[in-house]
């Protein structure tokens, strides 16, 4: 660390349709450290790393690059000038073994092109070792490893490319806590040999853990920079929510304020199995339910959307009261359901991915009551690309597709559908370890893109990462609310089974 | 990063598998059960034709083609119903009531003939209602509940008439039920003009999509904003009304109000759109294949006939035919997996 500037932002802007992204944010990056970029869902630190690694282009502002200022066209051109993400959906070649991954795109080779087995090997090797990774099967399939695993290769493979930067975005969504201190050993290895670490996360112990310094993002501006030594978390979770805790978990926060309530849910109550729930979900936010099995989540989560009766309560879609009797409401009010049945409610087994794509939008797809072919062809297209759902065509049986791309076929429904508002009852069960990284990327892109979304999750370490805010349901009813800034697993354990009254931490006592 | 970047991996970045032509529209008849049974039926009607040339004349295809529509129309309806993966039992005896409601209309009344017809229509679709709600409103089970309107449908058949024919009907319908236009039958015409309309509809509006997605899976269905009930009992009306449309044009074809008209067409009513590709746990059914399952089961009917079999083994091949289209079913279900 010698204290000059490797990476410089001036004045970055990015705008999506009916969000500001990024609003002329600057700062900068020290040669060497490790700097986290910390901030809620929507306040833009994934967009602004994608225009790092070249995968956006700024709509305004200069990337300077050793004080020169660059232009980053694309991944390539980043990777060439030394920048690398590991992004949060991995994106190894599962066929391919470990050697060839990590060397893919510069494999050695003789004079005739073709490649050099036995130095890929050695050289791969190298690699994983100057990563304290020895021993390792260079001829295994990545197909085989874990999400952990993968992660090390990608790192492994944007050391091999020579890089100096590594973007890592919100890496420990999908790892366990052993697996998540290996990491961070590999981590403190590179920074050590000097690789500038840009760590993207809005887990308060992670950042300060790992970090020099913490960069504060606030609904795409630039709160501010501190160095660790000086900052606290509370001061970092403040400058995040632009409020205290308590201000911030009831409601009444600046940022809460300033994104409008999207949803409010008054005194909803079904007999025997939920009762006197209230709540709002606000624009761009990502709200989590934990709770035991049975908890009620699901039978009040499906009566939101009309799915499933109830006896009480009112719901307000986008300040306007919302009489919400069948799904059809719902979706005409913007809404999106994606079940935890994906068998029994999700998917028509026999049709195709194609239809089961655009089943619920195919009024937008007609002209003259005729549904227009091709237009629903190009929307299919598209959104089984924006997913990356693999399937040999769109006229395949959805039955015949894995798990991870059945759900993502029925999440592109309502992104065909344009619903701004999402709830989804268990996304990642029963799917494989990528498909389920590959959900949580698009669940926080989609909240970047000003949608609101509302998730139950069994795996409290899934909703911890991915959420904002975290309500804790027990026996019908709403427990408690925490921040997943700076909740704990245990503390959302104890509330689902002993409910506030229990002794409760406070997660932060001085706030 | 090398061109096979895997940002592109997965479905947008490859290329439609290349074929040929020839091999697309052979995979494509392989696929298509209608055009597979029609090949069949191509076949069949080459042996009764061995058997008894006057099987192709002109003559006796108006025949055929004349029968075949009263079955078809019923069938279609049928064909929507398990489309929709509900049954309709009550096909043969609304067609059979709506005709003799019609007829008592004519005969009573000083009506315009084509009213009463239209009448008869409407006692058809008021059935398809009644069936429609009690299934989907009450949650009664259709198979008991359609076979119970059969059976109250058949009785009022019997009182109403007293089990004698009600003749001396106007004139000026019959051609509804005798005439042709060339050589083709006007019944004829009159269900290909119906069968169009419901095939565009199947296919080409949303009405058909949401009726083919809740056969094939109802719960999903509701949460994709389907109108479930709705459209179950829109499609038990249409059933209705088709049924009604085959049994007032058999009484123009008649002439005199008959009360066994459509005692026998339920099963080949099952027959037809099955062998044509219809599922039994729905889902699945086309317009074509219940059209050329409808014709194979006339063909056959047709062929007892022009063979000089004794007429009672119509029954038994019928059953025969309808076995072998639920084997059918078995087998395609079972491929599927």
């Amino acid at each position: 660390m010698d204290g000059t500037n490797i990476l410089e932002f001036v004045e970055i802007s990015k705008g999506f349709p009916g969000v500001q992204a990024l609003d002329r944010v600057s700062f900068a990056v020290r040669r060497g450290e490790v700097h986290a970029i910390v901030g809620e869902n929507g306040a833009g630190k994934s967009t602004l790393m994608k225009i790092i690694a070249g995968l956006y282009q700024p709509d305004g502002g200069e990337i300077h690059l050793d004080g020169k200022p660059v232009v980053l066209k694309d991944a390539h051109r980043a990777l060439g000038l030394g920048i690398a993400m590991v992004p949060q959906e991995l994106n190894l070649i599962p066929e391919m073994s470990v050697a060839e991954n990590i060397l893919l795109g510069m494999e050695p080779h003789n004079s005739l092109g073709v490649v050099d087995r036995n130095r890929q090997l050695q050289r791969a090797g190298e690699t994983l070792a100057s990563l304290g990774l020895e021993g390792v099967n260079l001829g295994q399939r990545v197909k085989g490893l874990s999400v952990a695993q993968q992660q090390m290769l990608q790192i492994a493979r944007a050391l091999a490319f020579q890089c100096n930067v590594l973007i890592m975005d919100e890496p420990t969504a999908s790892l366990s806590e052993r697996e998540q201190i290996a990491l961070f050993e590999r981590l403190r290895m590179l920074h050590e040999k000097g690789t500038t670490i840009l760590y993207i996360s809005h887990r308060m112990e992670e950042v300060f853990d790992i970090s020099d310094r913490i960069t504060v993002l606030r609904d795409g501006k630039f709160v501010g920079t501190l160095p660790r030594e000086e900052a606290t978390q509370d001061e970092v979770v403040r400058m995040m929510i632009g409020s205290t805790m308590a201000d911030y978990l009831h409601g009444r926060s600046a940022r809460l304020e300033m994104r409008r309530a999207v949803l409010e849910v008054r005194d909803l109550g079904r007999q025997g199995h939920f009762h006197e729930i209230s709540f709002d979900l606000h624009q761009g936010e990502i709200l989590g339910f934990a709770g035991l099995v049975g908890a009620g989540r699901t039978e009040l989560l499906g009566s939101i959307f009309g799915a499933l009766p109830r006896d009480t309560g009112d719901v307000r879609v986008n300040g306007q009261p919302a009489t919400i009797h069948h799904p059809a409401d719902a979706i005409k009010a913007g809404l999106g359901y994606v079940p935890e049945e994906r068998k029994r409610l999700g998917i028509f087994p026999e049709l195709s991915v194609l239809t089961n794509t655009t089943i619920p939008f195919l009024r937008k797809l007609q002209r003259m009551t005729v549904i227009d072919r091709r237009a629903e062809r190009q929307s299919g297209e598209q959104l089984a690309r924006r997913l990356r759902v693999q399937t040999p065509s769109l006229e395949q049986r959805i039955v015949k597709l894995s798990g991870g791309n059945q759900q993502k076929v029925i999440l592109s429904r309502w992104l065909g559908s344009g619903a701004d508002i999402l709830i989804l009852d268990e996304p990642t069960r029963g799917i494989d370890i990528n498909a389920k990284a590959e959900i949580h990327a698009l669940i926080a892109e989609l909240a970047d893109e000003g949608k609101s979304i509302i998730m139950i999750s069994s795996e409290i370490q899934e909703l911890l990462a991915i959420c904002d805010r975290i309500l804790v349901m027990r026996n019908g009813a709403i427990v408690s609310e925490v921040s997943s800034a700076t909740a704990t697993q245990e503390d959302i354990l104890r509330l689902a089974m002993f409910g506030s009254e229990a002794t409760l931490q406070p997660a932060n006592p001085k706030i | 990063m090398s061109e096979e970047s895997p940002m592109n991996r997965g479905w947008g970045s490859e290329a439609a598998p290349k074929t040929g032509w020839l091999r697309r529209t052979w995979e494509t008849i392989i696929q298509s059960q209608a055009l597979v049974l029609l090949l069949f039926l191509i076949i069949i009607s080459t042996i009764i034709w061995l058997i008894s040339p006057r099987f192709l004349e002109v003559g006796n295809l108006a025949v055929v083609t004349r029968q075949t529509s009263f079955i078809a129309l019923v069938s279609l309806g049928q064909m929507l119903c398990l489309i929709a993966g509900v049954i309709d039992l009550s096909v043969g005896t609304t067609a059979g009531f709506a005709g003799i409601c019609a007829a008592l209309l004519m005969h009573n009344t000083t009506m315009n003939p084509y009213l009463a017809m239209a009448c008869g229509l409407l006692v058809g679709a008021t059935v398809g209602l009644v069936n429609g709600l009690l299934v989907t409103r009450v949650k009664l089970n259709p198979f008991i509940t359609t076979l119970s309107m059969s059976f109250i449908i058949s009785g009022l058949i019997l009182v109403v008439t007293g089990g004698w024919a009600i003749p001396n009907l106007p004139e000026s319908i019959q051609w509804l039920g005798k005439d042709s236009v060339g050589s083709v039958p006007v019944p004829t015409i009159v269900t290909l003009i119906v069968a169009v309309i419901l095939a565009f509809v199947l296919n080409r509006t949303f009405i058909g999509r949401h009726i083919y997605a809740i056969g094939g899976n109802k719960d999903a269905a509701l949460i994709v904003g389907i109108q479930v009930n709705r459209l179950t009992t829109l499609v038990y009306i249409l059933s209705g009304t088709l049924s009604a449309l085959a049994g007032v044009l058999m009484l123009a074809r008649l002439a005199s109000g008959q009360p066994t008209v459509g005692d026998t067409w339920l099963l080949p009513s099952f027959a037809a759109p099955i062998l044509g590709g219809a599922a039994l746990n729905g889902g699945a059914g086309s317009v074509l294949g219940t059209l050329v399952g409808a014709l194979l089961m006339t063909v056959i009917q047709n062929a007892i006939v022009m063979t000089g079999m004794t007429v009672y083994w119509e029954n038994v091949v019928i059953g025969l035919v309808l076995v072998a289209a639920i084997v059918l079913d078995r087998v395609r279900t079972a491929k599927r997996g």
